[in-house]
């Protein structure tokens, strides 16, 4: 199925290696529940991500050092870091791309590792299924550990 | 005026919450929690807290709507509020990679669905 992702100049298919992978997503107020566990809105795109939540890989930073990228550079500090791997991201029934070789656009900068889920092609139904499914197996992992 | 759950809820303090984040709460373009759903979800969690079961998590969703979830290592309900009130509810069952899905505009029916789901 992941012949039919057309990826932009730059961006590369985030391949299941031989080393689990895993994909770190930053949890910001208020998607963060009184239990601890995390939205599953919060695994998928918001309003400005047009369908490509950005995650960061482990095998380039650590959960530490992305969490703490977030909180310095992004509009509100991450509350903690969950994980999915890039196996888990095609049982959901979509990629992982990494995007760090494109260009960028606009003032930003890019956090370091960064790829996204692709959700573009998924309608409504599939982005809520595929969130579920994203959030269950980041439940089954737990909060990765770091300090704010 | 909008009606806010019960003031001694649980939840009441959470549903104010959501009913004062402003525009861009999620630190881009996410509008505010529409009305309608705050209303949609007030009757749904005084209705569900009568059951005895366990309360969901509540959260905003970007759509202006409400998401009310119950999330463990083994399954997924979720039940989006929308902005016009209606109800859209999701069950991911253990093991499972496909959930049941389907809309509804009636809060008994919800309530059912939740409480055969989280029970």
């Amino acid at each position: 199925m992941t012949g039919s992702f057309a990826l932009a100049p730059g961006e590369q298919l985030i391949a299941v290696g031989p080393v689990e992978e895993q994909l770190f997503r930053q949890i910001t107020y208020p998607l963060l529940g009184e239990d601890g566990v995390p939205a599953a809105h919060a695994f998928g795109p918001q309003s400005a991500d047009a369908g490509k939540p950005s995650y960061s890989r482990s095998t380039r930073v650590t959960a530490q050092q992305s969490r703490s990228w977030h909180t310095a550079h992004a509009a509100k500090p991450s509350l903690g870091v969950w994980a999915v791997t890039v196996e888990e991201v095609g049982q959901a029934g979509t990629v992982a791309i990494d995007d760090s070789g494109t260009p960028q656009s606009g003032p930003r900068s890019r956090a370091p590792g960064h790829c996204y889920v692709e959700f573009r092609h998924f309608q409504k139904r599939e982005v809520r299924n595929v969130r579920a499914i994203l959030l269950r197996f980041a439940i089954v992992r737990g909060e990765i550990p770091t300090q704010p | 005026m909008r009606r806010v759950v019960s003031e001694q809820a649980p939840y009441a303090s959470r549903v104010r919450e959501l009913a004062e984040l402003p525009e861009g709460w999620d630190g881009a373009g996410a509008p505010p929690v529409s009305d309608i759903a705050l209303d949609a979800a007030s009757s749904f969690l005084d209705a569900f807290a009568a059951t005895g079961l366990r309360m969901p998590n509540i959260f905003p969703s970007e759509t202006s709507g409400v998401s009310l979830e119950w999330a463990s290592a083994a399954e997924v309900v979720m039940i989006e509020v929308t902005p016009e009130g209606s109800f859209e509810l999701l069950h991911l069952p253990p093991g499972s990679f496909h959930s049941e899905q389907r809309e509804t505009r009636l809060l008994p029916e919800a309530i059912d669905f939740a409480k055969n789901a989280v029970s």
